[in-house]
């Protein structure tokens, strides 16, 4: 990109291109400092990040879990990567490139964390949950909070939440294909592959740090 | 105005080659068919890039700090001057 490029043109590199200008050491401690404080949000709100693409609204855990979460993640998706990439790619790539540059990529995350401090999002959260669970306890009735202003809160936090991973998963492919310099078919369907081994990989791991300190 | 080296046939596309060379101080000219040399087919862009590697002693450090780039940025545009250098006929395109 020239020094004379469009504002928009700037905006889009900066959502969607960042790996361009920014990779290695500084990559890695940014996105590093962005899970921490994303895992710190969900600390204190009881959000969690219990998959690679997942975030869900549960009990209140020690800060570290929250923030083991959040490595858990990054480092099941970036080294199912790194394998991927020594498969497909034909060139040499620096590991921190590609670790540094999937943590940044997590950085839609912290967003969502601060989504979801938004007022009425929790209260209408709990509000489902408890309809929900009476419905499973009296089946074939079902009786929806009632709307009010949390619901339109709710509603727009999902919609931002859906927005985010999406927009993860876009800086996901674009961080693979730029660290390791992978093209094509071949590097479309080991992103693809890397991606859900790393999303199984991830609860499985959540789950057994869970289990190892809830016995 | 600068010209520019015309390293591509304009009718087929194909990779030019040199037919006469001329020496300004005699007016002597020598006739054949020479084939360009290979960085001379790439596109000045790629060529610049080039001269550039080479006076940061080949550090791709370096010279992602002097293209304001990314690390990989750079490694990528390497991979893409090696391929054309190594493509039998390679386009000078950037």
């Amino acid at each position: 990109m020239t020094p004379t490029a469009l504002p928009s043109q700037r905006v889009g590199e900066f959502l969607f291109y960042p790996f361009v200008r920014v990779a290695g050491l500084q990559s890695l401690l940014l996105g590093l400092a962005g899970i921490a404080l994303a895992g710190w949000l969900g600390f204190i709100q009881g959000l969690h990040f219990d998959g690679v693409l997942d975030v869900h609204v549960g009990a209140h855990l020690p800060w570290w879990m929250s923030l083991g979460e959040g490595l858990i993640n990054w480092l099941s998706l970036a080294a199912l990567l790194f394998i991927a990439g020594k498969i497909v790619s034909r060139t040499r790539f620096r590991a921190v490139d590609l670790f540094g540059t999937q943590a940044l990529a997590r950085w839609p995350m912290l967003l969502v964390s601060l989504m979801c401090l938004a007022p009425g999002f929790h209260r209408y959260s709990e509000a489902l949950v408890k309809a929900l669970l009476k419905m499973t306890d009296k089946p074939g009735r079902v009786v929806l909070p009632p709307i009010n202003a949390d619901t339109w809160v709710f509603g727009v936090v999902m919609l931002g939440m859906l927005s985010c991973t999406v927009w993860m998963v876009a800086l996901m492919w674009q961080s693979f294909a730029h660290s390791c310099n992978a093209r094509g078919g071949k590097a479309v369907a080991a992103f693809m592959v890397s991606l859900l081994l790393a999303e199984v990989l991830s609860k499985v791991l959540i789950v057994q740090m869970l289990i190892s300190t809830h016995p | 105005m600068q010209k520019s080296l015309p390293t591509r046939c304009p009718s087929c596309d194909h990779r030019l080659q040199v037919k006469r060379l001329r020496c300004d101080q005699c007016e002597t000219e020598v006739e054949g068919l020479y084939p360009l040399p290979v960085l001379a087919a790439l596109s000045a862009e790629d060529q610049a890039f080039i001269c550039d590697f080479v006076k940061a002693s080949g550090s791709l450090k370096d010279m992602a700090a002097l293209m304001k780039v990314s690390y990989p940025t750079v490694r990528n545009r390497l991979d893409d001057v090696i391929a054309k250098l190594q493509s039998p006929n390679p386009s000078p395109k950037p």
